[in-house]
C-alpha cells in the first residue's frame, strides 16, 4: 500500500470518529433561541419591506438607478422625493426659488471626502424640494468653523403645514447639531432663513444637513443637503514637519477584504466594462457617454442625469484632465462584483458585520503604512487587502494625498489615498437598461 | 436525466427555505434552525470547549444570520455562508479565550437529540470513549489547524468551500489541511508530544 492509499485510508478514519462526535444543545435553549431569533427576523423582514417599498417609488418615478444605489447604500433617503413620490428636485435645481436661475459651476478641486455638492466660482449650488430652497455650502466644511446656511421657504405650505421647522446635522453615526428654523418677515410667497451652525468633531467625514416640518412627531417635507467635513488648516500638527498621528485606540480583531471580481460571470458585462476601462485609459469623454445612462443617478441629495455629471466633473471645459478620470480608475482597477442583476465598482467586499461609517481597507499587497503622511514617513507595518478603520476625529489628520488609519493592532498610521477605500467613496453601479449593459450610477456617501 | 449530487441538493433545498423565509415563512426558518443548529453548536464546541459560551455564540450567530438573511443573494452556498458567519465569530474568541474546559454537564435527557434514537448504554460509552480521545488530540493541535479538521473532515466541505471560508487561498488551505492531518495522525498515534496553551 503506498503512502498515499495509507494517508487516504487514515483520513476516512478520522472523518467517521469525528462523525461519532455529538454535541448536543439543551432542548429549553433551542426553544428560547428561536422565539428571540423569530423575532429578530420579523423585524428584519419588516426592514426589507420598506426598502422594497421605496425602491418601488423611485422606479415609478423612472429612477430605478436611484433604487439600486438606495437599497443596497443608502439609510439616508429623506429629500429626495416629495411626498406624492416624485422626484422633487428637477424644478428648484433648475429654476431656482422665484425664478432665479442659479446655474452649477464648475468643481474646483477633485473630490477628497466623498460627497462633494458642485461648488460654483461665482454662484452656489441650489437644493430644494416644494417648502424648502437652500444654497449648498461650500464643502467641505472644516470642522469647528460655522456652516452658514442661507435659502428660503415657501410661506403658503409653510402655513399650509403648520408644525415647527426645524434642522439637523449628522454625520453618520451622531446627531451633531439641531435646532430651529426661523424664516425672516418678508413680502411674497418665499421668507428667507439663515443658520448658523458649528460643527464639532464629527466621527466621518460625510454629514448631512436635513431640514424639515415637525408635525405631531412625524417629519414633513424633508429636504437633506450632503456635506463633507474637512480639518481647519493647522489642526492635528503638532510641529513644523506637516501632521501628527492620531492616537493610538483599542485594538480589535484584523480581518482581510475580498476582492471579489465577478465580472467574468457575464461575458457581455465584462466586454462593457472593457469598454469603459479603455474609454477611461483614453480620457475618451464621447465614448464615456455611451457607457453612461443618460439619467445616471449622482447623488443622495437627488442629482441625477449624463449632463449634471458633465457639468460636475468639468468633462466640457476640461476633458484631458477632470478629476472623474482618477476616481474612475480608482474605482474601476479591481473590476466589479456582482450583486444580483447589477454589478458594482470597486470589487471590494466588506467582510461580514463590518461599519461602513468607520472602515478605511487597505487594497493592494504590502502596502506601506507610515508614521507620516509623505513617502519620507517610516514604514511601521506593510498592510494586504486590509480592513483598517479611520482614527476618530478622522478629518483632523487626513492630509491631501494621505489617509489616517487605525491598525487592528490599535497603532495609528498614514497610507497613500490612492490604496484607500472607503464604502462610502465614490463607487459605481451597473445595470441593463434596454438590455445593454450601462453605468446607472455614481455616487459616493450615503 | 442527470442525478443531483447531495451537496446540490442541499444547497437547492437551503436556497428555497431562504426565499420562503424572506417571503415570510416563519416555518421555513424553523427548518433551517433545525437543519444547521447542530452542526453549529458542535463545530463551536469542539473549538471554543465551554458549554455555556456555545449557547451564546450559537445564538450570537444565528442572530448574525437573521441579520444578514435578507440581504443572503445565493452567491455562495447557504451552509459555506454560515460558516463564513461562523468563523468571524470565533476569530475573537479564540483569540481571547485560551482555555479549553471541555465539559458538558448537561443531563443526557435535557438534551435536544437529532432524532428519537436511544442509544444503548454500551453505545454510549464508547462514542463517549471515541468521542474524548479525539477531542483531546483537537485540542492538541493549533487553532488554524483545528478549524480546517472540523471544517473538512467533521462539516464535509470541499478544500474550496474551506477555502472561501477561511479567506484563504485553495491551494494554501489544501496544504493546511495536510499538515494539520499529519500532526493530527502523529498524536493519534503517538508520535509526537505538542504543547499547547
Amino acid at each position: 500500500m503506498s503512502t498515499h492509499e495509507r494517508r487516504d485510508d487514515w483520513e476516512q478514519w478520522l472523518k467517521m470518529r469525528l462523525q461519532e462526535v455529538e454535541v448536543l444543545p439543551r432542548k429549553e435553549y433551542m426553544e428560547d433561541g428561536l422565539e428571540h431569533l423569530l423575532a429578530a427576523l420579523r423585524e428584519e423582514r419588516e426592514k426589507a419591506r420598506r426598502q422594497r417599498r421605496v425602491r418601488r417609488i423611485l422606479e415609478g418615478a423612472a429612477v430605478a438607478v436611484a433604487a439600486v444605489a438606495i437599497v443596497y447604500m443608502a439609510p439616508h433617503l429623506s429629500g429626495l422625493w416629495n411626498e406624492n413620490g416624485q422626484m422633487s428636485l428637477e424644478n428648484a435645481l433648475e429654476n431656482g426659488p422665484a425664478g432665479e436661475a442659479q446655474p452649477f459651476g464648475a468643481m474646483e478641486s477633485g473630490p477628497s471626502f466623498g460627497i462633494q455638492a458642485d461648488q460654483a466660482e461665482d454662484s452656489q449650488m441650489v437644493m430644494g424640494n416644494d417648502l424648502f430652497t437652500v444654497h449648498v455650502p461650500e464643502l467641505p466644511v472644516p470642522v469647528g468653523e460655522a456652516l452658514s446656511i442661507d435659502g428660503q421657504i415657501n410661506n403658503e405650505l409653510m402655513e399650509a403645514a403648520g408644525g415647527n421647522l426645524r434642522y439637523e446635522v449628522e454625520d453618520g453615526h451622531n446627531i451633531l447639531a439641531s435646532g430651529a428654523v426661523r424664516p425672516e418677515a418678508a413680502e411674497g410667497i418665499w421668507r428667507p432663513f439663515a443658520l448658523s451652525v458649528e460643527v464639532q468633531e464629527p466621527t466621518s467625514p460625510h454629514g448631512l444637513l436635513v431640514l424639515y416640518v415637525e408635525q405631531d412627531g412625524k417629519r414633513l417635507h424633508e429636504l437633506t443637503v450632503p456635506l463633507a467635513f474637512t480639518a481647519l488648516a493647522g489642526a492635528g500638527e503638532s510641529s513644523g514637519d506637516g501632521a501628527s498621528l492620531p492616537p493610538a485606540e483599542e485594538p480589535y480583531p484584523a480581518q482581510t477584504v475580498e476582492l471579489a471580481d465577478e465580472r467574468n460571470t457575464d461575458p457581455a458585462f465584462a466586454a462593457y466594462f472593457q469598454r469603459l476601462e479603455e474609454a477611461v485609459a483614453r480620457r475618451d469623454v464621447e465614448k464615456l457617454k455611451s457607457l453612461m445612462s443618460p439619467d445616471i443617478f449622482l447623488s443622495f441629495g437627488g442629482k441625477q442625469g449624463y449632463a449634471a455629471l458633465e457639468e460636475m466633473w468639468q468633462l466640457k471645459t476640461n476633458p484631458l484632465h477632470s478629476p472623474l478620470w482618477s476616481e474612475l480608475e480608482k474605482a474601476l482597477r479591481h473590476g466589479a462584483m456582482r450583486t444580483g442583476e447589477y454589478f458594482r465598482a470597486p470589487a471590494v467586499r466588506l467582510p461580514e458585520g463590518a461599519d461602513e461609517y468607520t472602515a478605511r481597507v487597505i487594497v493592494g499587497r504590502n502596502v506601506n503604512v507610515r508614521n507620516a503622511p509623505s513617502t519620507d514617513g517610516e514604514v511601521i507595518q506593510q498592510a494586504t487587502n486590509l480592513l483598517a478603520r479611520m482614527p476618530a476625529e478622522a478629518t483632523r489628520y487626513d492630509r491631501p494625498g494621505w489617509k489616517a488609519v487605525i491598525l487592528p493592532s490599535g497603532l495609528p498610521g498614514f497610507v497613500s489615498e490612492e490604496y484607500v477605500y472607503e464604502p462610502l467613496g465614490y463607487r459605481a453601479v451597473f445595470g441593463k437598461v434596454n438590455g445593454q449593459w450601462t453605468m446607472i450610477s455614481w455616487v459616493s456617501g450615503d | 436525466m442527470l442525478a443531483m449530487e447531495p451537496k446540490e441538493g442541499k444547497a437547492v433545498e437551503d436556497e428555497m427555505l431562504v426565499e420562503r423565509i424572506k417571503n415570510g415563512d416563519d416555518d421555513a426558518f424553523r427548518e433551517l434552525y433545525h437543519k444547521y443548529v447542530h452542526q453549529v453548536f458542535r463545530y463551536v464546541y469542539l473549538q471554543i470547549g465551554d458549554y455555556q459560551r456555545t449557547e451564546e455564540l450559537t445564538q450570537d450567530i444565528f442572530m448574525k444570520v437573521v441579520k444578514g438573511l435578507m440581504r443572503f443573494r445565493g452567491q455562495s452556498r447557504f451552509q459555506t455562508w454560515l460558516f463564513t458567519i461562523v468563523r468571524n465569530c470565533l476569530t475573537d474568541e479564540l483569540r481571547t479565550y485560551k482555555k479549553k474546559r471541555l465539559t458538558v454537564t448537561v443531563p443526557q435527557e435535557d438534551l435536544a437529540r437529532l432524532d428519537e434514537r436511544v442509544d444503548t448504554v454500551e453505545d454510549q460509552v464508547m462514542k463517549r470513549e471515541a468521542r474524548e480521545e479525539l477531542i483531546r488530540h483537537l485540542q492538541k493541535l493549533s487553532d488554524d489547524y483545528r478549524v480546517v479538521i472540523l471544517l473538512v473532515d467533521l462539516e464535509g466541505f470541499s478544500l474550496r468551500e474551506a477555502a472561501e471560508i477561511l479567506n484563504r487561498s485553495e491551494k494554501a488551505t489544501k496544504s493546511l489541511h495536510h499538515r494539520a492531518v499529519r500532526q493530527l495522525r502523529q498524536l493519534v498515534e503517538g508520535g509526537v508530544n505538542v504543547e499547547y496553551s
